[in-house]
């Protein structure tokens, strides 16, 4: 116990973790991936006051690249103190495969070889942008094994369309998420920039609102992913070039 | 953001300037403003609220504030567009979060001064509750605490509604009542004494009482987790009888620290809160009066080890008396204690009398009359400097009397008798 000021070590937290899944093949060379790497850097000059305004939940910070391979920026999930960005490169191809089998791995009991805590742990929340179709053809097979984690299933998933509105990129992104009211088609660097911020800050902060009664009785416990959604849906209301 | 810097704000006839955006919470925006010459915070909703929440307000308003350790709201803030808010004080600067303690980035000067923050959050409760109100929704945001002094700021007033009357809050998660969590009732001054007492359990242990051994039973901390953790199968981490949900070694460390140098009689009131309070919402749980009560006697008995510096109590009482300081093993200091009534004040350097402790008909927990100082020539002799506002008498083991002036000092002798009033005679013992 560290008896100046009677400090200690902190509450026991719930972990929440925020993964960025981001694609930097070569189609997003320029103003996209720069786009994206503003946009985080935005985030996490937030972050540290959201963690500062919640004892309910210790925020750990993930950031998955792909292009013809994927992968981590940091090993482990990090502290919004420690998580630091460096700018991402765009090249080679779409291996979403790969992106997926990652996130797979990663999405297990730290006991089992994830990342995820194996105490205390709440739905984690993952925000995945890309700007075009995935280059790797098995994709799909490497979902429906992502799709049967635990914490892939409680996640509140979204999907960030850069630029593009093909109907089959639409479909792609759409079966990740599971539903098409979380993919988001965002048109500008500006756009982007808000998106990803208004996602990662409200989901992180739902946690720590209070409850209030849908006056029609039932318990007082919310669904965390729909309160996110809907104050998410409200806010992105107030932001230009996005649809969804 | 609905205003912008230097913006009129137009309310009923007055104006107000905005100087700045101070926050943005899911209810509403809080601005600083210039009104009437003077800075304000101002929190402007960003829906429109329902007619009962803006007339329950205005009543707020109008009956005023249980204390002033409440930012109470002061004026009703109706906008042209139909939106409204409230005028409040500002939260001055020495004071931090309750969510910055629990982080382990603030904390308070020492353990007294912890507690003496306990007393003002019981006594603020009981007051709000004497008027008839309810707070509806306590939680870790709503406090705030000087660590210097102890003083305590209660923010987020809105909420407070007369008792039994709810306009919709219901709480927040892990601090609700468990019949709130379980939709089973509305929340009223009893699920406040519940919440009351998860404060006062993170303030103390710096832990949730009913995070344990049985989070092991999740994978995922979901809405059904959630409800059996704290809605329909909550059980307290220091159950007397089931052992089952005690705080995970490594994971719980505050806890398991913590809880351990608690003196037997506040572990009661927790276990009495979190284990019969369960069941029995209205007479089962500790009251503000009886946690003052234990809090204030915590306080009396608080001694510092002369080594580490440390603050435990000796607690002759306990089944265990801890005859050596419990963190570094050195002797415990030899004190006199002044006896009063049923209060037992060990006599330590800066150890303060209270109130309370010399008019049993006091409610005043807070105002101290009295404080053990040492002699500028002699530091080994110590005394009760008193600020009182009437001479007392004493009379020492040999029976000779002695009138102390209201601003005097009572000598620190054995067996002296203190005689604060004819219905209040302490007596200094040695310990």
């Amino acid at each position: 116990m560290n008896n100046d000021r009677m400090i200690g070590e902190g509450i026991a937290r719930q972990e929440l973790n925020l993964l960025f899944v981001i694609d930097n093949s070569g189609s997003m060379d320029g103003e996209k991936l720069g786009a994206v790497n503003n946009a985080i850097r935005d985030v996490m000059s937030i972050m540290p006051d959201i963690q500062d305004d919640t004892s309910d939940a210790l925020i750990k910070i993930s950031a998955l690249k792909f292009s013809n391979d994927a992968e981590w920026i940091y090993s482990e999930p990090k502290t919004v103190e420690d998580f630091k960005w460096t700018d991402l490169y765009a090249d080679g191809g779409t291996n979403l495969s790969e992106a997926y089998s990652k996130l797979a791995k990663f999405l297990s009991k730290q006991s089992s070889g994830g990342k995820m805590p194996d105490l205390g742990g709440i739905a984690p929340i993952i925000i995945l942008m890309t700007d075009g179709m995935p280059t790797s053809p098995d994709w799909e097979l490497r979902l429906e094994s992502l799709k049967k984690k635990g914490w892939f299933k409680c996640a509140l998933k979204y999907a960030l369309a850069i630029g593009i509105d093909t109907s089959e990129a639409m479909d792609v992104l759409t079966k990740f998420t599971g539903t098409p009211e979380t993919v988001l088609k965002v048109y500008t660097a500006e756009a982007l920039r808000k998106v990803i911020k208004i996602i990662a800050v409200t989901s992180s902060k739902v946690k720590s609102n209070s409850t209030r009664s849908n006056g029609q009785g039932g318990t007082a416990v919310a669904d965390n992913n729909v309160v996110a959604q809907n104050q998410i849906a409200e806010e992105l209301q107030q932001v230009e070039d996005v649809e969804w | 953001m609905k205003f912008s810097k230097n913006e009129i704000i137009k309310s009923n006839g007055s104006t107000m300037k905005v100087l700045d955006l101070l926050g943005d919470g899911g209810q509403g925006e809080v601005y600083l403003v210039d009104y009437d010459h003077n800075k304000y915070a101002l929190k402007i909703y960003k829906d429109i609220q329902y007619d009962d929440f803006k007339n329950n307000l205005r009543s707020n308003i109008e009956k005023g504030s249980p204390s002033d350790n409440f930012l109470w709201p002061k004026k009703l803030v109706e906008l042209e567009d139909g939106n409204f808010g409230y005028l409040m004080d500002l939260r001055p600067n020495n004071y931090s979060s309750f969510v910055s303690y629990l982080n382990g980035k603030d904390g308070f000067k020492d353990r007294k001064t912890m507690i003496k923050w306990c007393i003002e959050l019981c006594t603020s409760f009981k007051k709000l509750h004497e008027m008839g109100y309810s707070y509806q929704d306590l939680n870790d945001g709503s406090f705030f605490f000087d660590g210097d002094t102890g003083e305590l700021l209660i923010c987020d007033n809105d909420n407070v509604t007369a008792n039994q009357k709810n306009l919709g809050v219901l709480g927040k998660i892990k601090y609700m009542a468990p019949e709130i969590v379980r939709g089973d009732a509305l929340p009223d001054t009893h699920s406040d004494r519940f919440s009351l007492a998860v404060i006062l359990f993170m303030t103390l242990c710096l832990g949730n009482p009913f995070e344990g051994e049985r989070l092991k039973n999740y994978n995922i901390i979901d809405e059904k987790a959630e409800l059996e953790l704290y809605g329909t199968k909550p059980l307290f981490v220091y159950h007397k009888t089931d052992k089952s949900n005690r705080p995970v070694r490594g994971y719980h460390a505050s806890v398991l620290k913590r809880w351990p140098t608690l003196p037997t009689y506040i572990k009661e009131a927790f276990h009495r809160t979190f284990v019969d309070g369960l069941q029995d919402r209205e007479n089962g749980r500790t009251t503000e009066i009886e946690w003052i009560k234990q809090l204030c006697r915590y306080r009396d008995e608080l001694i510092s080890c002369p080594k580490c510096g440390v603050e435990y109590i000796k607690g002759l009482a306990e089944n265990k008396p801890n005859l050596v300081c419990p963190y570094c093993g050195a002797n415990s200091k030899k004190l006199s204690v002044l006896v009063i009534g049923k209060s037992y004040i060990v006599l330590e350097l800066g150890k303060k009398i209270y109130k309370h402790h010399i008019d049993k008909y006091s409610s005043d927990y807070l105002t101290e009359v009295g404080v053990v100082i040492a002699n500028k020539n002699n530091p080994s002799l110590w005394g009760i400097k008193v600020s009182l506002n009437h001479d007392i008498l004493v009379k020492d083991s040999k029976g000779v009397e002695k009138t102390i002036q209201a601003n005097g000092v009572i000598p620190i002798v054995k067996d002296l008798k203190v005689k604060f009033s004819d219905e209040t005679i302490g007596v200094i013992y040695e310990q």
